[in-house]
Parts: structure tokens; C-alpha cells; sequence
């Protein structure tokens, strides 16, 4: 086999992955294919797809954002506190994405300026405004019903959710950023050498701050979507999408320290969500415990990875051994 | 070059990284802070009691120093401890045959456990945080499983087993003493032997290490093992201690052993670190949060001075640790 088909091959892997659950589903259970259930696929995972958007820059810049999932509550309590107190929903929702824009920045200061490692910062600016969503909701979920805003979540354009549209429109918005301009290009830079970034004069700490942000406002984003499709706001909801959607990214295909070469990080991305999505809603018809669909989640992160490093470790060696070959018959 | 007898010593040496242990001044000032303004602070029992909280933390904070000296990271020791104390109830220590199970097999687990980590982040050279975050899919779904997502409980046990997590020795309860045991061990073996020397050269440079000679991938093993064993005796003094459990309890005790870690000035570059001071951290941590429960300081507070004292550690440490280079 050449090696760059076989390079091929390993990209499209999560699509083959995607492919096979799909059929799985449909070959399992009859109403997995049934309009209903694909829109119902599409609206659950459109509020974890368009927070994995921002994971996935930070996971090219080498870093995590663990403050996602506190982000996204303390936006739908802002929200819903807002709509109580009487407010427009339009303010509502601008004050509620202000806050996640406000904790993106403060992670982006804290890792950028202050030189603390990424995970320790967003660990500290998630227990932070989780303290803050308890505190302003006394502990209890606030929900209130508005007409409009629950419409957001769980209204459909034809078969396709509105929400999921919007996730769709940013994904390819963002991938258009990161790959067209050259502000989001400098991502790429500092996840693959930051260093050479320094030594040519890109502003590296804009750079990082620039991702933080973003990150944050999807998050933002996010937790309108949630807390519109709940109908609530409460304190100790979306608690582990931190990590649920660092393995969405990671199972798509991206990689902590992307390089140059990965273009293509928005549609691995959204593959990733897919798969986690379809793997749940096929779980969930087939009426099997939600443990398993824990456990097969984990299985599937470290065996995505596992293949990803032992293929590139064969075709090295592959490689090598083409060039020793034809080496020895040169030198002949 | 000649060193002097006088640098050789170890006294010099504690005097000359004497910025290495600002943790302790950090603690005596919490301690006399807290003091001033609560009586019962002081009292042998509630020191006691928070010493007996932070065994819990304190234990997997020892095994964690190590694996974030190999730089390295894990986020799966909360799931095994998890793991481990729901194994230890539901063998049911109810005679001595079965008080052995459920301390052996737990360790076993953990072991097991660790050595799937090490082996996957040693030997394949994969991403600890990536395989780590599988793992503890991986053992939480494992344990909802074993459970059925019911609490475990046992309201009698066997002498033995109740002494393990609430038993005293001297006076003192058994738990600590086997938290500062494991403290002065784990801190003996990474100063004064040949297995801590390599673990701070494969978290300083791994391609200096490996060219010295060093088998890294059986040096990171080691220190996952190793964090798995201490993650499992944590997860038995817990089951011992309260004997009624939630099968999730676990999750989330991994963020608070790293952030006792990160406050002992262990840094999350690796080549850097001390279980002492960790164990200091993982103390000043559950003594903030019990002071503010004795003052009746509601739970979101805690949680935002949890936040700031992870960034203010983190500073610290950063700080410090740049002088020292």
C-alpha cells in the first residue's frame, strides 16, 4: 500500500466511524431512521455541537477549557433572572452572552498574561462562577416561561432545528475564520510552535486571549440553547460538557497541537458530536442502561487514539522500510 | 569542582530552597488567621476532624504529586477511588475471610487500573489527559454498572474493617496516621532513592532522560501504578469511614487533589515537586472549607474561595518556581 492513500485513509476515519453507526442504527432499530427521531438527534446535539466549535480552537492552541460547562449555566440563570426581573429577552440574552464573554476573557488574561497553565486556570474560573450561579440563584433552579425564548430551542425550519442551523452556521463561520484570516490562522501557529510565532512577531497573547474569548461565547451560545430547550436555569445543570465535548473533538479526528496542515478541524468536529449523538440516540432506542453508554464512550476516546498513534507508528516504520528498500537497490 | 562539607548539608540545602516551602508559612498564617476569630478552631477534635477530611484528598494528592512530576496527568484517580471504596462495601466485610477481600481486591483494582495507564501513556506514548478522560468514562460507567446507580451500604462489619476509617492508635485516628505515613514514605522515596532522581529527570527533559539511559515509559508506569494504589487506599479508608455511598461520589475528587498538588508548588510542567507540601495543600484546602462551614458560610462561597485559592496557588507557584530556574 502507498503511504500517503493510507495518510488519507487515516483522516477519514471518523467519517468511516460515523458511516458504520449510522447503519448500525438503522439495520437495529426501525425508528432510528424516521424523521422525527433525526430531528430530535439534530436539536440534542446542537447546544454540546456548538460549544465543542470554541473547544475545539482551544485544542488546537494545546490548551482545555474546563469552564465551559459552569459558563453555560451561569448564561441560562442570567437569562432566565433577567426575563423574571421583566427585562426584553433581546437584553436578556446579550447580558447572559456578556458573561461568557467576560469568563473567555479572564481565562485568556489568566493563561496569556498572568502564565498559568490552562487547565488550572479554567478549573479555577469554573469553580468561580459555579460559586457565582449558586449564589445568585440561592440554590434553587429560576425558570420562566416566555414563548419566544423557548421557541429559539425547540423550533424547526422544515425538518431541521433552528438551533442546530445556527450550530451548522458557526462551525463553518469559525472554520472560515481560523482558515481564511490571518488572525485565526495565528492559532494554528501557537498550537503547532508557539515559539516561532514569538520569533516572528505575531502577537501570540492576542492570539491566545482572542481563543479564550471565542470559547467562551459559544459556551455562552450553548447554555441559551440548554436552558431555552429546559425551559430553566439552574446551578448544577451541563456539569460534565467540559469533558464530553473534549471527546466529541477528540474522537473527530482533532488533536491537541494541531498543525498547519489540519484545515479541516470544524467538520472533524462536527463529525465527533455526530458520532457521540448517534452512538446515544441508538443506546437510548435499543433501552440500555446509560452506564453503558458512559463506559462505551470511554472506550471509544482511548481506542480513536490508540489506532490514531499505532497506524502513524506502522506507516513509519512502512515508510522507512520503502526507503531502506529502494536505498539498497540504488546503491546495487 | 569540590562542594564543601558545609553545602553537602542538609540543613543548608532546606535553608537555601527555603522558597520551596512557602507553603507552610502559607499554612501557619490560615492557622493563627483562623484562630483569632473561632475558639473552636484549635480544639483536638476539630483538628481531628479535619484531618480525618483530608485524608480522602490527601491520599490521592501523594500518588498525583508523582504522576504530575513525571509530567504527565490524570483525571481518572477520582473514578478509582470511586471504584474501589463501591467494591470494598459490596464484598461485605462481614467475617475475616471477606475483611481481606475487600481491602486486597480494591488494591488489586487499583493497580490494575494504573498499570492500564501507565501502559497506555508510557509505552504507546498517548496523550495522558485524552486517555485518562476515557478511563474515567471508563471506570464511572463501570461502577453505575456494578451498582445498578443505587447507594451501597453496610451497617455492620467486621472490627477490622471498622478500624480503618475510624479506629484510633494512640489516640490518634488510624487514617491520619496512615496518611502521614504514606506521606514521609512517598516523600523518602522521591528525594533519597534512585526511582525519584529518574521521575524529576523524565518530567524535566524526557530526551535528555531517555539518552541517559533512563527506561522513561517504565518510570511513567510506575508513578500511574502508583497513584492508582494510593487512589484505591483512599477509596477503602472512605468506605470503612462512612459505610454508605453514592456510586458518582468519586468523580470530582481528582480536581481537588490537583489542586492541592498545584498549591504544594508541584508544577503541571513536571520535574518539579513535594508530597509534603502537597499534603499541606490537600490541609489547607479542607481547613478553609471547614472554618467556613463552622461560620455557616453558604456553599456558593466556598466554591469561589475554592477558584481563588487555585489561582492564587497557581501564581505562587509559577513565581517561585521561575526563581529557582
Amino acid at each position: 500500500m502507498k503511504p500517503k492513500s493510507l495518510k488519507n485513509f487515516l483522516q477519514y476515519k471518523s467519517f468511516i466511524l460515523l458511516a458504520m453507526l449510522i447503519f448500525l442504527a438503522s439495520l437495529l432499530d426501525k425508528t432510528f431512521t424516521t424523521s422525527a427521531n433525526i430531528t430530535n438527534i439534530l436539536q440534542q446535539i446542537a447546544s454540546n455541537g456548538i460549544v465543542s466549535v470554541g473547544m475545539t480552537l482551544v485544542i488546537l492552541t494545546g490548551g482545555f477549557d474546563m469552564s465551559v460547562g459552569s459558563t453555560m449555566a451561569l448564561t441560562g440563570i442570567v437569562i432566565m433572572l433577567m426575563l423574571k426581573a421583566g427585562s426584553n429577552l433581546f437584553l436578556a440574552i446579550l447580558c447572559g452572552v456578556f458573561v461568557g464573554v467576560l469568563t473567555g476573557l479572564a481565562n485568556g488574561l489568566l493563561i496569556s498574561k498572568v502564565k498559568l497553565s490552562p487547565f488550572i486556570a479554567t478549573l479555577a474560573t469554573s469553580t468561580l462562577s459555579r460559586g457565582i450561579s449558586f449564589g445568585v440563584t440561592n440554590h434553587r433552579p429560576v425558570s420562566v416561561w416566555n414563548e419566544t425564548f423557548y421557541q429559539l430551542a425547540t423550533g424547526s425550519i422544515g425538518l431541521i432545528p433552528i438551533s442546530f442551523l445556527l450550530f451548522i452556521v458557526l462551525a463553518i463561520l469559525t472554520q472560515i475564520f481560523i482558515s481564511r484570516t490571518k488572525l485565526g490562522h495565528n492559532i494554528y501557529i501557537y498550537g503547532s510552535n508557539k515559539e516561532v510565532g514569538y520569533a516572528a512577531g505575531l502577537n501570540m497573547d492576542r492570539t491566545l486571549i482572542l481563543t479564550y474569548t471565542i470559547s467562551g461565547f459559544l459556551a455562552s451560545i450553548g447554555g441559551l440553547f440548554l436552558s431555552s430547550k429546559l425551559g430553566t436555569g439552574s446551578p448544577v445543570m451541563a456539569e460534565d460538557v467540559a469533558l464530553v465535548c473534549t471527546t466529541a473533538v477528540i474522537i473527530g479526528g482533532n488533536r491537541f497541537h494541531g498543525n498547519i496542515s489540519s484545515v479541516k478541524s470544524m467538520l472533524r468536529t462536527v463529525i465527533g458530536i455526530f458520532i457521540l449523538g448517534v452512538l446515544n440516540n441508538m443506546l437510548n432506542l435499543l433501552g440500555t442502561m446509560s452506564y453503558i453508554q458512559i463506559i462505551i464512550r470511554g472506550l471509544l476516546v482511548i481506542i480513536v487514539i490508540a489506532v490514531d498513534s499505532g497506524v502513524k507508528e506502522i506507516r513509519s516504520t512502512l515508510v522507512e522500510r520503502i526507503k531502506l528498500f529502494f536505498r539498497r537497490k540504488d546503491f546495487e | 569542582m569540590k562542594i564543601s562539607r558545609f553545602q553537602d548539608n542538609l540543613i543548608y540545602r532546606i535553608i537555601k530552597n527555603i522558597k520551596d516551602y512557602y507553603i507552610w508559612f502559607f499554612l501557619v498564617g490560615i492557622v493563627t488567621l483562623i484562630s483569632l476569630f473561632s475558639d473552636v478552631f484549635l480544639q483536638s477534635s476539630n483538628i481531628f476532624n479535619i484531618l480525618r477530611e483530608t485524608v480522602v484528598v490527601g491520599i490521592i494528592a501523594i500518588g498525583m504529586t508523582y504522576v504530575l512530576i513525571a509530567h504527565c496527568f490524570d483525571l481518572s484517580a477520582g473514578a478509582i477511588m470511586g471504584l474501589c471504596a463501591v467494591i470494598s462495601i459490596c464484598l461485605k466485610p462481614v467475617n475475616t475471610m471477606s475483611t481481606v477481600l475487600s481491602v486486597v481486591i480494591p488494591i488489586l483494582i487499583g493497580t490494575f487500573i494504573g498499570l492500564v495507564n501507565g501502559f497506555l501513556v508510557g509505552y504507546l506514548r498517548l496523550n495522558g489527559f485524552i486517555v485518562t478522560l476515557g478511563m474515567q468514562f471508563l471506570i464511572l460507567g463501570t461502577t453505575l454498572l456494578i451498582t445498578g446507580g443505587n447507594q451501597v451500604f453496610i451497617y455492620k462489619t467486621t472490627d477490622a474493617y471498622f478500624f480503618l476509617g475510624n479506629g484510633k492508635l494512640f489516640g490518634i485516628p488510624f487514617s491520619i496516621i496512615v496518611l502521614i505515613l504514606l506521606c514521609i514514605i512517598a516523600q523518602l522515596v522521591l528525594s533519597f532513592t534512585r526511582f525519584g532522581q529518574y521521575l524529576k529527570l523524565v518530567g524535566e527533559n524526557e530526551k535528555s532522560a531517555t539518552l541517559s539511559g533512563i527506561k522513561v515509559p517504565r518510570v511513567i508506569n510506575q508513578s500511574y501504578i502508583f497513584l492508582g494504589i494510593c487512589a484505591a487506599i483512599s477509596g477503602i479508608i472512605l468506605a470503612s469511614w462512612v459505610r454508605q455511598l453514592d456510586p458518582g461520589s468519586g468523580v470530582g475528587y481528582e480536581f481537588s487533589a490537583i489542586t492541592a498538588t498545584i498549591l504544594g508548588g508541584t508544577s503541571l510542567l513536571g520535574g518539579k515537586g513535594n508530597v509534603l507540601n502537597s499534603f499541606i495543600g490537600a490541609l489547607i484546602i479542607v481547613m478553609i472549607t471547614n472554618t467556613m462551614m463552622l461560620f455557616n458560610i453558604p456553599y456558593n462561597y466556598q466554591l469561589m474561595v475554592e477558584g481563588l485559592i487555585l489561582i492564587i496557588g497557581a501564581i505562587l507557584g509559577n513565581y517561585y518556581g521561575k526563581k529557582n530556574k
